[in-house]
């Protein structure tokens, strides 16, 4: 029944599940047995130890990752699996396979405040890059500039939506006719990227440039003048360094190349020298904006609190008729949609219909016969 | 209780964490990957040593998994994951080749003299004098040896699911860890002398 123990090698013996038992887990049962058999066996102990140390050391060799990594990187799954759980539930709630591609996105702040003020060479160098991309774009760029104190709300053409902090501005084509999406920004950011693999989304602030293909949640802010700092929350984004072997093979496909940020990783970048710092964020929950921390959960919710929500989230004004729509109420999960789309899904949801006029939007609806209960 | 009986019952416990995850439990996902993780972190040290490399791509995996999960049938938990990390990899450094052009496999088996650096301070300690000769020793075979040795001894697998794993035949593993245990054995005369102290230091 039981293996012929003494004629083992040592490498045999350490490949020996119930001696393994022993030496790895402290199987009680098997450490009885073991010690037993070296008492009958006491000019074994050589055999024994040589085969225990074979075992350390390969151990020894290939255990190369802390505890605190592999809890670091469970979190960061279950946080990425969080995100989407809540697409799988919103996709349900959806229940129109057509949707599915427009209900991922990519959301996102760059920061950056120091790029176009400071003329030293590394930024002149940048400067020229930035010159050629924008010579390339056929399309006018409209530039928009938020000089007041709340974050402006700035539509793309794509369907994607940028939050504009205070003091920055951006610059982007009237349309993007190209194999890309390319927009410029001063100052911080925060983009919700509509999903289009065939035409990836890249943003180029201050010498770095983040590359989003879509499907889910970026988040960037910044931290001092001058560095710039990308954090994702969910999904992924790479980002490089704007320099001209960079652009050429970065765009020249729709994959994810340069360093990739995977959730909860944040990277700092400093133009002056080209160095990116790549870390961890300590506490996910804690990130700055509002809508940062928003996630858009209605269950039986009364329309009015939706708009509200949305209103503070995005600081944009959302007129209706109250005393028509008392009767609506929405039950759905949102998260990473742009602005518009999660406008649209509701309108399409409680069967109303929206427009948008200058900086508010306007829904029309001739009101909601159902009771929550019946969503 | 033997070998097969000892392999199929830890492989019930993740299969059924498996099937919890299939049903749609992402918690049950999450401690499935708990379980594996430090295993494919590790396999995954011998095709590279770029851990941050590692996370991404154990992510990735695990997240491609979850997606893929109602179409996915396993019979071997451990065995499936190792596989698809494996082929994860192998596949985007055939892809990438300018990017990782010290991870091509084929000149990786040239390379014998793995620089490891260790801290001044281990190398005035005995114990760890001793121990970074143990980890040089495996750290300088050749990759695919030491992903052999890997599989055979740190995961205490059979020739036969190690062959499947790596793509090749059985004699091949067989050799591979014949010449990979001869390598380890000329070192032993060392290695039996420190290892025999630390043995009767913590036993």
């Amino acid at each position: 029944m039981q293996p012929d123990y003494r004629n083992f090698q040592p490498e045999e013996l350490a490949t020996d599940p119930s001696f393994r038992l022993w030496k790895l887990s402290n199987d009680e049962k098997e450490s009885i047995f073991w010690e037993k058999w070296l008492s009958e066996n006491p000019d074994k102990h050589e055999l024994i130890n040589k085969a225990a140390h074979l075992l350390n050391a390969v151990f020894n060799s290939f255990d190369t990752v802390s505890d605190e990594e592999v809890t670091t990187e469970i979190h960061r799954l279950s946080y990425s699996l969080g995100e989407k759980n809540a697409k799988t539930s919103r996709s349900v709630f959806l229940f129109r396979p057509e949707w599915y591609s427009v209900a991922a996105s990519v959301l996102m702040i760059i920061g950056f405040g120091w790029w176009f003020i400071n003329k030293n060479s590394p930024a002149e160098k940048t400067n020229s890059l930035y010159k050629e991309i924008i010579s390339q774009i056929k399309e006018p760029l409209i530039q928009e500039v938020n000089n007041t104190d709340k974050p402006k709300l700035v539509a793309l053409q794509d369907g994607s939506s940028v939050l504009l902090q205070p003091k920055s501005h951006i610059s982007y084509p009237r349309s993007f006719t190209g194999s890309k999406r390319e927009v410029f920004l001063y100052g911080e950011a925060f983009f919700e990227v509509a999903k289009n693999p065939d035409q990836p989304f890249f943003v180029y602030a201050n010498g770095l440039v983040t590359k989003v293909l879509g499907t889910s949640f970026i988040i960037s802010a910044f931290e001092n003048e001058k560095d710039v700092k990308v954090v994702v929350k969910t999904g992924k984004v790479s980002v490089f360094a704007l320099t001209d072997e960079n652009l050429e093979t970065q765009q020249a496909d729709n994959k994810l190349g340069g360093m990739v940020l995977t959730p909860n990783q944040q990277i700092v970048f400093s133009p002056l020298n080209m160095r990116f710092t790549r870390s961890l964020i300590a506490d996910p929950e804690l990130l700055d904006l509002p809508i940062q921390k928003q996630s858009f959960n209605f269950k039986g919710t009364p329309i009015k609190e939706v708009f509200t929500a949305l209103e503070n989230s995005y600081g944009v004004k959302i007129l209706f008729d109250a005393e028509i729509m008392k009767n609506c109420y929405l039950t759905a999960s949102l998260s990473d949609e742009p602005l518009f789309e999660k406008i649209d899904l509701i309108c399409r949801t409680i069967n109303a219909t929206h427009e948008q006029l200058d900086a508010s939007i306007i829904i029309s609806s001739k009101g909601c016969s159902y009771s929550p209960e019946n969503q | 209780m033997d070998k097969k009986q000892r392999i199929l019952l830890e492989n019930e416990i993740l299969l059924d964490l498996w099937q919890q995850s299939k049903a749609g439990d992402s918690g049950a996902f999450c401690q499935l990957a708990d379980k594996l993780y430090r295993t494919l972190f590790n396999y995954a040290t011998s095709f590279t040593n770029d851990r941050e490399y590692i996370k991404d791509a154990i992510q990735e995996l695990m997240l491609h998994i979850w997606e893929k999960r109602q179409t996915i049938n396993i019979q071997f938990v451990t065995i499936y994951f190792l596989k698809s990390l494996r082929n994860q990899i192998l596949q985007e450094f055939r892809r990438n080749k300018h990017i990782y052009p010290y991870l091509d496999l084929d000149e990786i088996e040239e390379i014998t003299d793995n620089h490891t650096i260790e801290s001044e301070i281990e190398e005035t300690e005995h114990y760890h004098e001793s121990q970074r000769k143990v980890r040089n020793a495996i750290n300088e075979l050749p990759k695919r040896q030491k992903e052999a040795i890997f599989l055979k001894f740190y995961e205490g697998l059979e020739n036969e699911q190690i062959a499947d794993l790596m793509q090749v035949n059985r004699q091949s593993v067989a050799n591979l860890l014949f010449k990979a245990i001869t390598t380890l054995k000329s070192q032993i005369p060392l290695l039996s002398n420190w290892l025999l102290i630390i043995y009767m230091l913590i036993y």
